[in-house]
């Protein structure tokens, strides 16, 4: 019994170790079989946030411009502030994200070069029905920030510093509030999280359209604020520095950057979501 | 390694300002999981000692079931006291979720089987002679069971350790009922989670070194309380 | 109490095995009463039942005057009237102390009762020198000192030995052979002891009960049954035959 166990051991780490061998020896052939085809794409680490991955929006547009360029895109979606940490560590070729202040910031380093517009996508401010704040149909944002605030009505914030969390904070401070207190609950998760947790405490959240549409469904808050200038949110993209990090790639990620704001690529962008929520979910605004 | 080396100078540096967030941090963290483990331990060791003990049908599958459990993951665990603690769950009406309260009530689900499991292994091991001299000495049904427990408590302990290091190491169920809410429900887990999510890796490593010196203490106190009481304790020597 | 032990039929099976039968058998009080036999004859089977740790399966048995039904309080009340030194006695961790004070701790006897008769004990046994020692860290021979010191401590009327000695050398096995006699002269307690060791049980013995295959095959005194056994089985053993 106990030899039969152990040959069934042996025999079964044989295999494995002959398949990692086998699996190598393909890998090695590879570059041979493709000899007569066109040359292998190259890769591009982009580091973005999680709102474009999550809606589906790389997915539509990324296949376009690795065709057209000959890249494979490699996505490392994370926060804004984590998404700009990696492009300072020359960990990718080149980043898009949405924090206009930080964005600046990071080309006035000398880590970034050529920052380029390239959409914008909106916020809105959900709550219950109850609406304890009554900030329902209001216009301005900031009006609704402080009534929120007079009410102390509870209101979730993302506070993990991502580009929402720093829409939100620019926010209030535009309404001159320091926002404090156990209404304000900052929870320090990723927009379905806050989402979900608003739900549940019946509170107001800021969140991207993006997120909103795909997940309203599953929860009951409604839109209350919308279409305040102060909510809309550009998006830019910014190759790394070379002169920084000489690794990177800076020719694709130029290239990337390029697509992105042709004409082409700012077609693809204006018609994402339509299909499938009624309106598009990104506004291509590239100059 | 840079990020490891700032990440060292900046716990020391959290720890030597008691820099008042992550001192309330580090308190809920020890108050959440040490209330879990007294819950867990007034649930586990008793049931593990009565599960080894007792002649119950199905005593088989229920052990199983608790050794089972004792690799529930902790997501799952979070999701399962979520569902309860919702405002449409069965306990909706007490609006426990995201509170420290809901956060013991998912530890102890991950906890409880594992001192559970463990106690009743520890138990298990013991040969009859262990009560036949406790009866045959007069004790009670009730006294030849605590030496029973006293004879087994190396075992306990080591449960109760393990138990410990599962609750404070956990995020993913605490995150999910607790909320990671500042100032009220984040504990050190997922202020590693939050920080390392924003970038701040130097500052993610110093809260887990706040964590691993929290373990440490926790440790050394226990072996410290076991060398004092076992004195007795044979160890093996290997020559 | 002439007779703490009246058994009556009294059956014991493993599964499907039979490993005990006795039809009759009482044992008398204030006597060395030997339970001898080869291994697996179901002696220490026997002695488990006597001392109330093994249900048996059929029979009467009558204990102390009383006729066991296993109840709680009964068991607990006849238990504490009787103890035992088994062929590796068991030490809980701890000292010396702790152990042969566990059955007066037991009993809520008072601290300082507790430590003069543990004095008393260890003295006796001649272990005072170990009192503080780790109990596991004994010898086999110190052991079973401890063992009796703890089994004596809490004045027992009857004493089950089980192969007490079978697991030490000579010299300690002669000093608690010697003990043995001791306790019973001096303390009429009833001793019970169950052993391979034919030149032990002719040593200690009053009255013998020769067991094979779970049955009684033989008893008697010990003079008449070491001298002119009746069954050709126990003549076998005495001869050394049987191998065991």
């Amino acid at each position: 019994m106990f030899k039969k166990s152990k040959l069934t051991l042996i025999i079964g780490l044989l295999m494995i170790f002959m398949m990692s061998v086998l699996a190598g020896c393909a890998q090695e052939e590879a570059p041979d079989q493709s000899a007569d085809q066109p040359p292998a794409a190259k890769e591009l680490k982009l580091a973005t946030t999680t709102s474009t991955e999550d809606s589906g929006l790389l997915d539509y547009i990324l296949p376009e411009f690795e065709k057209d360029a000959n890249y494979k895109v490699q996505v490392i979606a994370v926060g804004t502030g984590q998404a700009i940490e990696m492009g300072e560590a020359g960990d990718v070729d080149v980043i898009l994200v949405h924090s206009r202040a930080a964005e600046d910031k990071f080309v006035e380093d000398g880590f970034g070069v050529d920052r380029r517009d390239v959409m914008y996508n909106d916020y809105l401010i959900i709550g219950s029905t109850e609406d304890p704040a009554g900030i329902k149909g209001e216009a301005d944002v900031l009006k609704a920030f402080v009534a929120i605030q007079e009410k102390q009505a509870p209101f979730v914030s993302r506070g993990d510093n991502s580009g929402t969390d720093k829409k939100e904070k620019g926010i209030w401070k535009k309404a001159e509030i320091t926002p404090e207190g156990d209404w304000y609950i900052e929870v320090g998760q990723g927009m379905g999280d806050t989402f979900r947790m608003a739900d549940e405490k019946k509170a107001y959240t800021l969140i991207d359209r993006a997120t909103y549409l795909a997940l309203k469904d599953n929860y009951q808050l409604e839109p209350m604020v919308e279409g305040s200038p102060d909510l809309l949110n550009p998006y830019g993209v910014i190759p790394v520095n070379p002169e920084k990090y000489a690794h990177v790639d800076f020719e694709g990620a130029t290239a990337f950057a390029e697509w992105l704001t042709s004409e082409k690529g700012q077609q693809m962008i204006g018609e994402f979501g339509v299909d499938e929520y009624g309106q598009a979910l990104f506004v291509p605004d590239a100059k | 390694m840079e990020i490891l080396v700032q990440g060292l100078k900046e716990g020391f540096l959290l720890i030597w300002q008691m820099d008042a967030e992550i001192f309330d941090v580090t308190l809920l963290s020890l108050q959440v999981s040490l209330t879990a483990l007294v819950l867990s331990a007034l649930i586990g060791v008793p049931l593990g000692a009565a599960l080894a003990l007792t002649k119950v049908r199905g005593k088989q599958v229920i052990l199983n079931t608790v050794y089972t459990l004792m690799g529930l993951p902790p997501v799952l665990a979070g999701l399962l006291v979520y569902l309860l603690l919702t405002s449409r769950g069965l306990l909706g009406q007490y609006e426990l979720l995201f509170t420290p309260a809901a956060m013991v009530m998912a530890q102890v689900l991950l906890a409880a089987p594992i001192v559970c499991g463990l106690t009743a292994r520890a138990v298990l091991a013991l040969n009859q002679e262990v009560y036949d001299t406790a009866a045959t000495l007069g004790a009670t049904r009730r006294q030849a069971t605590l030496s029973i427990m006293r004879e087994a408590r190396m075992g306990i302990i080591a449960a109760l350790t393990t138990a410990l290091g599962r609750v404070i190491a956990e995020v993913g169920a605490v995150m999910l009922v607790g909320g990671n809410i500042r100032w009220s429900t984040r504990v050190l887990t997922t202020s590693i989670v939050l920080e390392t999510r924003m970038g701040n890796f130097s500052t993610a490593i110093a809260i887990g070194i706040i964590l691993l010196t929290i373990s440490f203490a926790i440790n050394l106190f226990i072996l410290t309380l076991e060398k004092r009481t076992f004195r007795y304790e044979n160890t093996i020597q290997i020559t | 109490m002439k007779t703490p032990f009246k058994l009556h039929n009294i059956v014991k099976r493993y599964g499907e095995r039979e490993v005990l039968n006795i039809d009759q058998l009482s044992i008398p009080a204030g006597n060395i009463y030997t339970i001898l036999g080869p291994n697996g004859s179901g002696k220490s089977t026997l002695l488990r039942i006597m001392a109330l740790l093994l249900v048996n399966d059929e029979g009467q048995l009558e204990v102390l005057g009383e006729k066991v039904i296993w109840q709680k309080g009964q068991l607990l009340r006849l238990r504490r009237q009787m103890s035992m030194v088994t062929q590796t006695s068991f030490m809980f961790q701890g000292s010396v102390y702790y152990n042969v004070a566990y059955g007066l701790r037991a009993r809520q006897m008072s601290a300082k009762k507790v430590r003069r008769q543990v004095g008393e004990m260890l003295e006796m046994v001649g272990m005072t020198a170990y009192r503080d020692a780790d109990a596991r860290t004994l010898s086999g021979g110190e052991r079973q000192k401890v063992a009796i010191a703890r089994a004596l401590a809490v004045n027992p009327r009857v004493l089950f030995l089980d192969e007490p000695t079978s697991n030490i050398d000579l010299a300690s096995a002669t000093d608690i052979e010697n003990h043995i006699r001791q306790i019973n002269k001096q303390r009429k307690t009833t001793i019970i002891m169950v052993t391979h060791n034919l030149f032990q049980a002719r040593r200690l013995a009053d009255e013998v009960m020769f067991i094979s295959d779970g049955r009684i095959i033989e008893k008697g005194t010990a003079e008449e049954l070491f001298s002119q056994p009746r069954d050709e089985r126990t003549a076998a053993f005495l001869r050394g035959e049987t191998v065991f």
